[in-house]
């Protein structure tokens, strides 16, 4: 088999002893031979040049350190959201604004399929204008069908009338999160899981089908294509025998561009078993399905007032702060993990998460040292500087959730957390210059997957109003594309594989249209991306 | 979806160590009922080897017809495969997670009409109950599980009560009057069990009311008040109350009564469990007027409450 040799307009990377190049050799295998100029590839015999990136620049495959495997499923609903957004397709939606254009999208829908519930996602009330959506509203999508929308944070829905007398809500319900108008009769907003579950299972939906499954895994590498993604997360699975025997087969199919990186849910076994799944788990990877971490989830949400957070607590609203695990279990279970070598991915959302994390792993730590256990805070969006020296102390990496800047960084602003903390939120360059290893993510779908973006987002810390929040935490362009690669990477232990375009590692490659030194980091979001290149093999968004 | 009967709810709360597993193991072992059991950690389920008939990644199976069930998943398939078993059940029981807020899994069983939701047990260590609400991180957890039970089982009734012990049921009265306090799993804790569920937390009230504006007042009293001249008094409140319940034991009778006002309206009837002993008055009060709740307190000259006697021998 030939060596292929890629040109390109510019190849960015990311190691330093050779930060620039024209020509990449790939082996058939997709191992990188050379990374240089032209001359540089004379040494390789029977070679295959490949111009088809002339004219475009390549950049280490992205790596998206926290995302979830629902957005390959979450699509088999009807987009409602504000922002636009692109599935998997290709298809772009564009942002609804007004309750019209939301009602008019689900006919739509209800007209292209004849019979079954029509169900919508990604809708948030707080950016369209007007009265909020009611049961009546969605009762002009159909009288008889049952019809429901998530919003965006997937705690509450609005169902129409069909849809509530299925669960047998009516004018007399008075139940904790069954929402009514001043008259008694129903609103049409269900409240948290309790409330939506007499409606959604009698609709046949529920979380656990959006979690996994193949094709949802295909459409998962469909949205990393697009946004140069060759690595990703799937940060939270129960990983049971089906799960783990679907993850193989799509992972292991011809042609699937994409190494996935699922993290066993703690909450999926008792503690005293988790090490040991992980382990068998981990036995069982191959080149594009890693497995072995553990993911922990502590707290819940800031938008949510789900996070824990310290004194003084939330700016304005009631504070609900729940735990997911008790802080003492925490302690035994990080203490398990760490001696039996497990790499831990912890999401801490509010500080006193983080703080309630830190300690957790400082004990571990006492108890028994494990070299280069990259344990990671996953958001750690609230931890002030004091808790992140802590964090660097104990050689932690942190994973931040830039994202939020631009799509909730208003809500932190005015609500949530108020100016001061919401200018030092997902605080990147203090983590850079403390020391600490530092990614950054989408935690898609709850934002779109797009590490570009994400990069934009840290560099640039601008919220969807155009405020900027806290100047002093931007870090460079450089710094940017270096969380979204080998930053990433490192923190998933593939830095050694993926995440720069050197000799000897996998010829992993994002295929971009502009050049980002070029464009510079105020335009990183507007950069084209033609697709990847996986394991040395041309992936065009789209074509599959 | 199904014909058949709802199917009664228990949510068993109670923060790590406070004895919900040992209460649980003795309601599979000895309860004549065939209960379906929801657990986190089958780690924590000892039942006797020899009840064991039948064992699955997330069920198992014992002879007397019992069958504990993990929530692994999460609670929407929990509850699914909970009802999925519905034929075979008579009871379901949920053994929440150590900082598991109540009101979220009662949503579930009062939501869910193939659900029914009975009384939510609170289980109480005594002896490390001031030391759980003194930890800043989980205290407003603790509280929550106490002021949403209907039931509160005090455990570690072999350990010989001391001033920690004694504190912790005066504190548990203070928060939670309305509670039926146990400490043995006898026959009244299993009648008190099968009580309907009574909403009294704050946490809980409609979406549209906003938590805050809403205050808990607790009423303690030694002296048995004269019937007429207490709900005379507690119906001039009703305006400003959103909801009051409790045991009173009314003067000259001997049997505490069940009072409950909701929706303005006042009910007295017998209790549906054994309040277990106290002061002749426990009443819990909510309300959007601090200065109401107040006022009302006052006027039944409140006493210091006696430590409180656990149990119900």
């Amino acid at each position: 088999m030939p060596t292929t040799v890629y040109s390109a307009r510019r190849i960015i990377t990311m190691d330093p002893t050779r930060p620039v190049a024209t020509h990449v050799a790939v082996a058939a295998d997709g191992t990188i031979l050379g990374v240089g100029t032209l001359n540089d590839m004379s040494h390789w015999s029977d070679t295959v040049q490949d111009d088809r990136f002339a004219d475009k620049v390549l950049m280490p495959g992205f790596v998206e350190g926290h995302a979830h495997l629902m957005e390959g499923a979450i699509w088999e609903y009807t987009y409602l959201g504000h922002f636009g957004r692109t599935a998997p397709d290709g298809r772009h939606w564009p942002g609804v604004d007004t309750t019209e254009a939301l009602i008019s999208r689900l006919q739509d829908r209800a007209a292209a399929a004849p019979d079954g519930p029509v169900v919508g996602w990604g809708f948030d009330p707080l950016f369209v204008p007007g009265k909020r959506l009611t049961r009546q509203h969605l009762d002009q999508v159909s009288q008889e069908r049952p019809v429901i929308v998530f919003h965006s944070n997937m705690h509450l829905i609005t169902a129409n009338s069909a849809a509530m007398d299925l669960a047998g809500y009516g004018s007399g319900t008075d139940l904790p999160g069954v929402i009514r108008n001043t008259d008694g009769s129903l609103h049409g907003e269900l409240h948290e899981m309790g409330a939506m579950f007499p409606v959604m299972r009698r609709i046949g939906t529920s979380f656990s089908q959006l979690t996994g499954g193949r094709d949802a895994i295909w459409n998962f590498a469909r949205s990393a294509c697009r946004a140069g993604v060759t690595t990703s997360t799937d940060l939270l699975n129960e990983l049971g025998d089906d799960a783990v025997s679907d993850l193989q087969s799509v992972t292991g199919a011809e042609g699937f561009p994409l190494r996935l990186v699922p993290m066993l849910s703690a909450m999926s076994m008792p503690t005293d078993q988790l090490a040991g799944r992980a382990k068998t788990l981990a036995a069982g990877s191959t080149d594009r399905l890693r497995l072995g971490g553990v993911k922990i989830v502590t707290d819940g949400s800031i938008q949510g007032f789900t996070a824990q957070m310290k004194a003084p607590g939330y700016y304005r609203g009631t504070a609900q702060g729940i735990w997911n695990i008790a802080p003492d279990a925490l302690n035994t279970m990080a203490a398990n993990l760490n001696r039996a070598g497990i790499q831990m991915h912890i999401h801490v959302n509010g500080d006193a998460a983080s703080l309630a994390a830190i300690e957790a792993l400082e004990a571990a730590l006492s108890e028994h040292f494990m070299p280069d256990h990259r344990h990671t805070l996953q958001h750690c969006q609230m931890a002030d500087r004091a808790q992140l020296r802590r964090a660097a102390a104990l050689g932690c990496c942190v994973n931040f959730f830039a994202n939020h800047l631009y799509y909730f960084g208003d809500k932190h602003h005015d609500i949530t957390m108020g100016p001061e903390r919401a200018n030092r939120m997902n605080p990147c360059r203090s983590a850079l210059d403390l020391g600490l290893p530092l990614a950054i993510h989408s935690d898609a779908p709850v934002t779109p997957l797009g590490p570009l973006f994400t990069a934009w987002c840290a560099v640039n810390r601008l919220t969807g109003s155009g405020r900027r929040l806290g100047a002093a935490e931007r870090i460079t362009l450089d710094e940017a594309l270096h969380a979204i690669t080998l930053g990433a990477a490192y923190t998933l232990k593939l830095d050694g594989e993926v995440g720069s375009i050197e000799v000897g590692k996998r010829a992993d490659f994002a295929v971009l249209e502009d050049d980002p030194y070029e464009m510079g980091g105020e335009a990183l979001k507007d950069i084209g991306v033609w697709g990847t290149v996986s394991g040395g093999r041309a992936v065009e968004a789209g074509s599959f | 979806m199904s014909t058949r009967a709802p199917l009664p709810v228990n949510v068993i709360c109670g923060y790590l160590g406070a004895g919900k597993t040992t209460l649980l193991n003795r309601l599979l072992t000895q309860s004549e009922e065939r209960i379906i059991v929801m657990v986190n950690d089958f780690g924590d389920i000892a039942v006797d080897a020899a009840l064991v008939s039948a064992r699955s990644a997330d069920t198992i199976q014992l002879s007397n017809g019992c069958i504990c069930c993990s929530m692994a998943g999460g609670m929407f398939d929990a509850f699914e495969r909970a009802l999925s078993l519905r034929e075979t059940a008579d009871r379901l029981v949920i053994e929440a997670s150590g900082v598991a807020e109540p009101a979220r899994l009662t949503a579930f069983a009062r939501a869910e009409p193939d659900l029914d939701c009975r009384a939510v047990v609170a289980v109480v260590d005594p002896f490390t109950l001031e030391q759980r609400l003194q930890d800043g991180r989980i205290c407003g957890v603790v509280r929550r599980q106490i002021e949403g039970a209907d039931v509160v089982y005090l455990s570690r009734s072999d350990r010989q009560p001391d001033e920690r012990s004694r504190k912790a049921c005066t504190r548990v009265m203070l928060a939670n009057p309305a509670s039926a306090i146990h400490d043995a799993m006898g026959k009244a804790f299993l009648k008190a069990m099968d009580a309907p569920h009574v909403d009294m937390t704050v946490s809980t009230l409609p979406a549209h009311a906003h938590a805050d504006l809403f205050s808990r007042a607790t009423l303690l009293q030694d002296a048995a008040p004269e019937r007429e001249g207490f709900l005379d008094r507690l119906r001039a409140a009703a305006l400003s109350l959103h909801r009051a319940k409790g045991f009173v034991r009314f003067a000259s009778e001997e049997a505490p009564s069940l009072v409950q006002l909701a929706g303005g309206e006042i009910t007295v009837c017998k209790p549906p469990n054994d309040p277990g002993p106290g002061p002749a008055v426990r009443l819990v009060l909510i309300g959007t007027d601090d200065a109401a709740l107040r006022r009302f307190r006052t006027k039944q000259a409140t006493l210091e409450p006696l430590p409180a006697r656990s149990g119900t021998t």
